[in-house]
C-alpha cells in the first residue's frame, strides 16, 4: 500500500496557499514527495480567480484592497471564490495521476468522494453533481478544480462551513445583478453551508471526520512539507502568486 | 477597440470571447471564462485557431476545426462546447462586419 502525506493544519495567506501546492506537485513529479493531502484555511481572507479568467472582470479589486482581502489567480480552472477565513476548510490533493481515473469528470467524483461521504455522516443528504461540486439538496456546498501537470494532478477544493453573500456581492462581480439584496436572495438559493443545517458544527469538530474520510483505505503519515518544497512555496509565493504579471495574466 | 462575447450554456460554465480590433482588422483573441482546459498551456493553440478561421472569415468553420485540434493534441475541455466557441466567434464576426443602422441610414 502506497503510503500518503497528510501535513498538519495550517491558515496562510492566499499566494503561499497556491505556492505550497505547487511546490508539492513540483516535489511529487521528480519523485522525491509522496502522494500528499492536506487542509488548510486562509488568513487573511482572500478570493482566488481561475485560470482563465481576466481578474478585473470577476472582482472588484479596490474592494478587496480596502478590506485587506488578498487576489490570488489559481493554476486550476473554474470561477472566481470568496474564501473566508473564517467560513471554510480547503483541501488540497496531490499524486500521481495514474492513483485516479483518466476521465476527469469521474476523477473529481473519486476525490470527492469523502467530502460526500463526511457530509453524509453528519446528516446531509450530499452528492456529487457534475461537473466539480458536491450539493446539498441542489445547493452547492463544495466547489473543486483540477489540473494535471508533469503527471501529477492536483485538485483542490472548498467545504463551506458558512457563507456571507453580502461580503461575496461587495467583492465578486455578478453579471446583471446591481443590487445586493436580490444578490444575496439569489445566493441563498443556489449555496448552502454546513451551519445552515448543522449549527452545532465547527471547524474543529469537521476536520477530524475529513480527515478519517480522506484517509479511508490509505496508509497515512502527517508529516510536515520538507525543506525544499518549504524554500520553493516561499519561493514561488513571492516570484508568481504575489506578482502581477501572473495574477492579471488575462486582461 | 474591443469586442467581448459571453455565453452559458444550461449545465455549462461561462465563455467569453474577447477581440482586439482596428478597423475592421482582429489583432487579437481572448478566450476566458470559468471553464477547464488540459493541459491549460493548450489555451494559446486554440486562441491561435480561432483568430486564423475569424482571419479567413470563416467562423462557421471553427467548431469542425477545434474538434479536430482537440482530438489531434488530446486536449479535454471541460465546461464549455466547440459549438459555443464558435457561436461566440460568430457574434464577433457579425459585430465587426455588420454594418451599424447608422452606417446604412447615411449611405
Amino acid at each position: 500500500m502506497t503510503t500518503w502525506r497528510m501535513l498538519p493544519y495550517i491558515r496562510q495567506d492566499g499566494a503561499l496557499n497556491m505556492a505550497t501546492d505547487e511546490a508539492i506537485l513540483h516535489a511529487i513529479a521528480r519523485g522525491q514527495s509522496p502522494p500528499t493531502f492536506r487542509f488548510y484555511g486562509w488568513n487573511p481572507s482572500t478570493v482566488t480567480i481561475g485560470n482563465f479568467q481576466c481578474l478585473k472582470d470577476e472582482v472588484h479589486d479596490q474592494e478587496c484592497h480596502k478590506r485587506r482581502v488578498h487576489i490570488v489567480r489559481r493554476i486550476t480552472g473554474g470561477g472566481a471564490v470568496y474564501h473566508d477565513d473564517q467560513g471554510e476548510i480547503t483541501y488540497s490533493i496531490l499524486a500521481p495521476e495514474g492513483f485516479f481515473s483518466k476521465n476527469i469528470i469521474k476523477s473529481y467524483e473519486e476525490i470527492i468522494s469523502p467530502i460526500v461521504n463526511t457530509l453524509q455522516e453528519m446528516g446531509m443528504p450530499a452528492s456529487f453533481r457534475p461537473i466539480n461540486d458536491i450539493h446539498v439538496e441542489n445547493r452547492k456546498i463544495s466547489g473543486n478544480a483540477q489540473t494535471r501537470k508533469q503527471g501529477v494532478l492536483l485538485q483542490h477544493g472548498t467545504i463551506l462551513i458558512d457563507v456571507n453573500p453580502e461580503v461575496m456581492f461587495e467583492l465578486l462581480k455578478i453579471d446583471g445583478v446591481k443590487m445586493a439584496d436580490k444578490y444575496v436572495q439569489s445566493v441563498k438559493k443556489v449555496v448552502t453551508s454546513i451551519h445552515e443545517h448543522k449549527p452545532q458544527m465547527d471547524k474543529e469538530k469537521i476536520l477530524p471526520l475529513l480527515i478519517a474520510h480522506f484517509s479511508k483505505n490509505k496508509d497515512v503519515i502527517i508529516q510536515e512539507l520538507s525543506s525544499e518544497e518549504s524554500a520553493n512555496a516561499k519561493q514561488l509565493a513571492h516570484d508568481k502568486y504575489s506578482q502581477e504579471w501572473w495574477n492579471n495574466l488575462r486582461v | 477597440m474591443i469586442i467581448i462575447k459571453k455565453l452559458k450554456e444550461q449545465g455549462q460554465k461561462v465563455a467569453i470571447l474577447k477581440a482586439e480590433v482596428t478597423g475592421y482588422q482582429i489583432t487579437s483573441i481572448s478566450l476566458e471564462g470559468d471553464f477547464f482546459l488540459h493541459p491549460e498551456e493548450s489555451l494559446k493553440e486554440i486562441e491561435k485557431l480561432i483568430l486564423h478561421y475569424l482571419h479567413l472569415q470563416r467562423a462557421s468553420a471553427i467548431s469542425a476545426a477545434l474538434d479536430s485540434l482537440i482530438k489531434k493534441e488530446q486536449i479535454e475541455l471541460i465546461g464549455v462546447t466547440h459549438q459555443t466557441i464558435q457561436q461566440l466567434a460568430i457574434e464577433v464576426y457579425a459585430e465587426i462586419f455588420t454594418p451599424t443602422i447608422k452606417e446604412i441610414e447615411e449611405k
